[in-house]
């Protein structure tokens, strides 16, 4: 390990998450007379150092998204301060942007785009997306043509070949079928040996277990516990 | 800087390409749709409408043609951001581009009507009047609608955000808009005592520099510079009320 990995990559001071409840079809008198205050996160301060896995566990509702989509810099927190470095590719959503009408290619151009690669860097890394992916001569097809495993096996790829600094994971590493499940492992497995930052939240407490030596416990918008994972997640049981 | 720019033409693309994926004619329905306009208001308007205009064909085809992509754009681009909530949603990305890349492929729309339109004018012989002074009139006026359009979609896509009344009434404003702005007619036909209220409506200018080949009047030239100031203005403004609201968009799709 060099200096490298214990310098602070995202760092979190007193943050706090507010969101106004809206109400189906909110009227003008309800907008007048009726606004309900939900703090999705309470008092969040958290830093992450380079080289970290570090888990993420907590019911429904504990704030585990916001956290990551504050993180991941989709949303702002209310008060306090966030601050990042180096770039963070999500995989969350993996086939969001992804239109039914356009093929394999073309849709690997605008989501690579979005989740922030230069158009230099697609094209360099255009052969090993589509090769990882394997969706073989379906890739000159459009969209609508291809199974479900396809399409998401398309955005892995591409979220993945971004070559982020941080990435963040939400559940979906149990996607898709058994040897592409075994594939993206592999990949993961690269990232941790590259020593990357890895934010990963997950309810499968055994693989979290296996791949992160911390883990942060949520509840309702607060750190309840956080610590080795082995600890955590016995006390969350 | 380079990426937002690749982006927005990557966006902009993929507009014009899905519009006419799977369809028998493809790519010719950018020129089949205006085509069919212009036969049509030729033939209905210059029949009803008597103005002094010479050439009032190729003034109501250049008007049309100009409020079309400018009311198409304002109209698909405001609900936008709301339509593409999963893409707000999933990263995070310079959220201008949703609006502008709606706007851009509608202008790629109009440079083709246009060019269909010029193709007309040279077949029939009609270029007297299109002198250098009066093309370099129009590609202003053309930009500033562009510019003009711009900003008023960054403003109201913003806001459609918050207030999803907001492109109900985008829909309603601008068609009595139209009416309210000489395209199908000109100018001087309006009575001399209520022309001051029409000085107040900035896109006057815009639509008397893009007609000013085939019109008989000229607009004093305070009224204009003062309009492509307000033109200039709004777009600026458009651009900080967008980016001063972007932070939140996430939160209330």
């Amino acid at each position: 390990m060099n200096n490298k990995t214990h310098q602070p990559v995202v760092t979190l001071k007193d943050v706090s998450k507010k969101y106004i409840l809206h109400h189906e079809k909110p009227t003008i008198t309800d907008k007048l007379f009726y606004s309900e205050e939900f703090w999705a996160l309470k008092n969040i301060n958290l830093t992450i150092n380079a080289g970290e896995k570090i888990g993420i566990i907590g019911p429904n509702g504990a704030g585990k998204s916001t956290l990551l989509k504050i993180i991941t810099g989709i949303t702002f927190p209310t008060t306090g301060s966030i601050t990042t470095k180096g770039k963070i590719a999500s995989l969350i959503d993996l086939e969001a942007g992804f239109h039914p009408d356009l093929t394999g290619i073309e849709n690997i151009f605008i989501n690579g785009l979005l989740v922030g690669m230069s158009k230099k860097q697609i094209e360099k890394n255009l052969l090993k997306i589509i090769n990882f992916a394997d969706i073989g001569k379906f890739i000159n097809s459009p969209l609508h043509t291809y199974s479900s495993g396809m399409k998401l096996r398309l955005g892995f790829s591409t979220a993945i070949y971004s070559n982020p600094d941080i990435l963040i994971i939400d559940e979906v590493i149990n996607a898709g079928d058994e040897k592409f499940r075994k594939k993206s492992l592999n990949k993961m497995q690269d990232f941790f040996k590259q020593h990357k930052t890895i934010i990963f939240v997950s309810h499968s407490l055994q693989l979290l277990k296996k791949i992160c030596p911390q883990t942060i416990w949520l509840k309702n918008g607060k750190i309840k516990m956080i610590g080795p994972s082995q600890k955590v997640i016995s006390q969350y049981k | 800087m380079q990426y937002f720019f690749d982006l927005l033409l990557a966006l902009t693309i993929k507009e014009i390409k899905t519009r006419y994926r799977h369809t028998i004619l493809g790519i010719l329905w950018i020129f089949i749709n205006p085509l069919l306009q212009m036969i049509v208001i030729g033939l209905v308007f210059s029949s009803i409408f008597t103005f002094d205009i010479k050439n009032y064909h190729l003034f109501l085809f250049i008007g049309l043609l100009s409020w079309n992509f400018f009311s198409v754009s304002l109209n698909k681009a405001t609900p936008r951001i709301v339509w593409d909530r999963h893409l707000i949603q999933k990263s995070k990305f310079p959220k201008e581009v949703i609006p502008l890349s709606i706007i851009l492929s509608h202008f790629f729309h109009f440079i083709a009507s246009l060019g269909l339109l010029i193709i007309f004018i040279l077949i029939t012989k009609q270029w007297q009047m299109f002198n250098f002074n009066n093309i370099l009139s129009q590609i202003t006026g053309f930009i500033l609608l562009f510019i003009f359009v711009s900003g008023i979609s960054l403003f109201t896509s913003a806001l459609n955000v918050f207030y999803r009344d907001i492109a109900f009434v985008v829909q309603s404003l601008t068609l009595i808009w139209f009416y309210f702005t000489p395209i199908i007619y000109p100018l001087n036909n309006i009575p001399n005592n209520i022309v001051p209220i029409f000085y107040l409506n900035p896109i006057l200018s815009i639509f008397y520099l893009i007609q000013k080949p085939l019109i008989n009047y000229r607009l004093p030239l305070i009224i204009t510079i003062s309009h492509i100031i307000i033109i200039i203005a709004t777009a600026a403004c458009g651009t900080l009320f967008f980016r001063k609201k972007q932070k939140c968009f996430a939160d209330w799709l």
